[in-house]
């Protein structure tokens, strides 16, 4: 019995010392994970730093280490409260109570609370794309208490969280401290104090933006996934690099200058495959090539011109044109992808991909469309927008249609196409993420964006977006949503071509990196 | 002497003018909205007036010209678009780099364009003459961005010498600044030392057979003086033209090289306020290069006078 009791003891002895030598290495490894100077190559630099005085959306992609949102998204695209700790909407969808998280720490030290989300609310709802389509339903925003906000709406917005956490041209609401937004006002910020697990250390315009870890960072206490949950800082310092030239970013890479570099050329893909140094990532859903009609000049003023277009051209030809390499691009016909809670799979059925010349000879007869040279106008510096216009260009020539290209650098095409006249087509990259469908109305409906739509079609549509936005009901919003689409189709004030993804690529050493639709480099290390 | 030099720099000041009123009405008619690519692919209307009423683009033309006017007497070239900055702080920031690696690539260019044209000069038709030739010729040939990329997958990417791109000013890496200067150097240098190179050899061809070398020659003074001190300096007229002329043209060709490794010169700044359509940085890069211009080639003609005392100006 005693000799039995010896045993066992030895047995819980040894399992003792194994588990704790086994924790002893968890946490080793752990802590292995901690340090090192990340190099970013990014290829645009932006102005400032400051998401609400601007559309370019690599302003956030960089500052999401620095500033976080009351809600965040998640892998699969669910919107996970962050900054937020839970919430309510009121059932006729004119309040959102939130409570905000407790004792998380802002950059300056102070404790991040109502009155900080409120002022930055404000400011988000003045000067931020975002927030000026909330503006015209919003009410105000009322502090409960030191950690809860209520927000009221005149009108029903139904898809108010979804934009507060919204990726697309810097909608996306962050907190910032009270005392930074008093001091700036409506001016460009460029003293950033957030929440993030990295503080601002140094931005040198067209050169680099450096990123240090913010060691009284509080992350939240669910599981970590993309934009949402625990975040941990394992890097010492983020540097972003703006890098021009896509061969240099390569380069720098090969050498392990960088470890991240975005968009490089993809037909270099089976060289980095392979680097053993050298991972690739490609991002899906990431971005679609979309056909913008100017609907205010004849032939399509015309709906049946439009549709013409949609069966004169071969998207498939067109892909291998724009794109190449077939594992880049996949034809779509939703404006959101397979997967995303408002995919319709269904969308454009009997249009597109439907190649039939001969059908659309017929439908530009009915339009009444006489002859006379419809203008592209594409940018010439992205492959996509210049092979793929030059693509549409010979294709429409072979259904005897006269077309002239116009090709130009960025700031030439942006100013061209704000114009209501000169131009019939425009070849465009859209972000693909787009977390709500009330976000196309931007760029849907009755002259909206740069389409000059401006018809009884164009203002059915308008009525749909009217319906979506005042419908809090899920299931009810992808009817309207599924509606939406069927209408676009009929109407097709601008259509998808096809889906498209971009190339980045990373050093083998950057561990546990996960390509999203913004890239981010919270919970990666460096082995 | 004094007024010849008194002169032609009151001459700058017309030509300045010239320069400026052109550079205003080029970068204010060409196509392309700074507003638009400021405030991004959404922006609407009310953002777009918003900020236009903001930077003073809503003024009529001429009006913006002659207040642009006044202030550039002034010495003030206005703010960046993009950087909210005022563009003479941008500029004077941005020449350090740019200095650095122009002054370092007209030594290595001289250096090596003087030693290949002598060389080439003394052995008339043999194979360091040839070799000289070809060299040179591939210098002026070879553009300067392939040459760039060659030089970065040789020394970065395969040898890991240098960094792919970036820069570090002298203040804060010290000597270390210069491993980011070396390649865009050497590569305005090649063009350089091939057109010094071409020119030195043909100048020096031409002096080697005037009766004053033959004189030196038949006096027995050694190889050496007669080639360094009588050939060398007699031509080296032509060559002088050449290499302020080129240092202009490698003043423009920093844009290129500065692009490519990412050098925030002059240059750079250039190129990003061209392609983002900040006006006011557009101007100043003009006017920038076109008084740099003008004062090169004045020191060249000044140097005519120190190398020929027969030259004598009036």
């Amino acid at each position: 019995m005693r000799k039995e009791i010896k045993i066992t003891a030895v047995v819980v002895l040894v399992a003792l010392v194994f588990s704790l030598l086994l924790t002893a290495n968890v946490l080793a490894q752990e802590e292995d994970r901690y340090g090192g100077t990340l190099n970013a190559a990014f290829q645009m630099s932006v102005a400032h730093l400051d998401s609400d005085n601007s559309t370019d959306s690599l302003i956030t992609a960089m500052m999401n280490h620095v500033y976080e949102g009351l809600f965040e998204f998640d892998e699969n695209l669910n919107l996970t409260p962050h900054l937020a700790e839970s919430y309510q909407v009121g059932e006729d969808g004119l309040v959102y109570e939130v409570k905000l998280r407790e004792n998380v720490k802002l950059h300056n030290g102070q404790t991040m609370d109502a009155d900080d989300v409120i002022a930055s609310f404000r400011r988000w709802l003045e000067l931020n794309n975002g927030g000026q389509l909330v503006a015209p339903y919003f009410d105000q925003v009322e502090k409960i208490d030191q950690f809860n906000i209520r927000f009221k709406f005149a009108e029903a917005y139904a898809p108010f969280l979804n934009i507060l956490a919204s990726p697309v041209s810097n909608q996306k609401f962050v907190v910032r401290a009270e005392e930074v937004v008093d001091e700036f006002g409506t001016d460009v910020i460029d003293r950033h104090v957030g929440t993030g697990p990295y503080k601002y250390e140094e931005w040198v315009p067209d050169q680099k933006l450096v990123l240090t870890r913010f060691e009284d960072y509080t992350p939240s206490s669910r599981e970590a996934s993309f934009f949402a949950g625990k975040r941990t800082a394992y890097l010492d310092e983020i540097v972003f690099n703006f890098i021009p030239d896509a061969q240099v970013r390569v380069s720098g890479v090969q050498t392990g200058q960088f470890h991240f570099a975005e968009e490089v050329p993809r037909d270099q893909y089976p060289l980095f495959e392979a680097n053993q140094n050298i991972d690739n990532v490609i991002i899906y859903p990431d971005r679609m090539s979309m056909l913008i009609y100017n609907n205010a000049e004849a032939p399509f003023d015309n709906k049946y011109a439009r549709q013409a277009i949609a069966y004169a051209l071969d998207f498939e030809e067109l892909g291998y044109a724009m794109i190449g390499d077939p594992q880049f691009w996949r034809l779509e016909s939703a404006l959101h992808e397979e997967g995303n809670p408002w995919h319709v799979p269904d969308a454009g059925e009997g249009i597109y991909g439907v190649y039939d010349p001969e059908k659309a000879k017929e439908l530009l007869d009915q339009a009444g469309y006489d002859g006379d040279p419809i203008v592209i106008l594409s940018g010439q510096d992205n492959q996509m927008e210049r092979q793929g216009a030059i693509a549409i260009q010979d294709q429409l020539e072979e259904i005897g249609i006269d077309v002239e290209l116009q090709l130009f650098d960025r700031p030439t095409v942006v100013e061209r196409r704000s114009k209501k006249e000169g131009w019939h087509i425009h070849l465009s990259p859209f972000i693909k993420i787009v977390p709500d469908p009330q976000i196309h109305q931007g760029w849907t409906g009755t002259n909206k964006w740069i389409s000059n739509w401006d018809s009884e079609e164009s203002r059915e549509m308008d009525q749909i977006f009217a319906e979506m936005l005042r419908e809090v009901d899920q299931e009810k919003r992808y009817e309207i949503m599924e509606r939406m689409q069927s209408k676009l189709w009929d109407s097709v004030p601008y259509f998808n071509i096809l889906d498209y993804s971009r190339l980045h690529i990373k050093r083998a050493e950057l561990k546990d990196f996960k390509g999203s639709w913004q890239p981010f480099f919270w919970n990666t290390y460096l082995e | 002497m004094r007024n010849y030099i008194i002169k032609r720099l009151l001459l700058l000041v017309p030509i300045i003018l010239i320069v400026a009123v052109i550079a205003f009405f080029i970068t204010n008619l060409m196509p392309g909205d700074p507003v638009r690519v400021i405030l991004g692919n959404m922006a609407t209307e009310s953002e777009v007036a918003r900020l236009e009423q903001s930077l003073g683009l809503d003024q009529p033309l001429i009006m913006r010209f002659f207040r642009w006017l006044a202030n550039i007497i002034k010495g003030d070239f206005g703010e960046s678009l993009y950087l909210n900055a005022p563009v003479s702080e941008v500029l004077f920031e941005r020449l350090r780099p740019t200095l650095f690696i122009a002054v370092m690539a007209e030594v290595m260019g001289i250096t090596s364009g003087l030693l290949l044209g002598i060389l080439a000069a003394v052995n008339h038709r043999k194979v360091l003459d040839q070799f000289s030739i070809t060299l040179s010729l591939f210098g002026i040939s070879i553009p300067s961005f392939w040459l760039a990329l060659m030089l970065m997958f040789v020394f970065s990417v395969n040898l890991g010498w240098f960094p792919v791109s970036g820069y570090e000013p002298f203040t804060e890496a010290g000597f270390g600044s210069f491993r980011y200067l070396i390649l865009p150097a050497v590569t305005l240098a090649f063009m350089q030392a091939g057109l010094i190179a071409r020119m030195t050899r043909s100048a020096m061809l031409d002096t080697l057979k005037q009766d004053y070398i033959r004189t030196a020659k038949s006096k027995g003074l050694s190889r050496k003086i007669i080639v360094f001190k009588h050939a060398l300096k007699n031509s080296m007229l032509p060559v002088i033209t050449v290499i302020g002329h080129n240092f202009a043209v490698l003043l423009g060709g920093t844009w290129i090289v500065e692009t490519i490794f990412v050098i925030p010169g002059t240059g750079f700044m250039a190129i990003n306020a061209i392609m983002r359509r900040d006006i006011p940085v557009i101007q100043a890069s003009i006017i920038f290069v076109a008084v740099i211009y003008v004062i090169i080639n004045l020191f060249v003609d000044l140097s005519y006078a120190f190398l020929n005392p027969k030259i004598r100006y009036h």
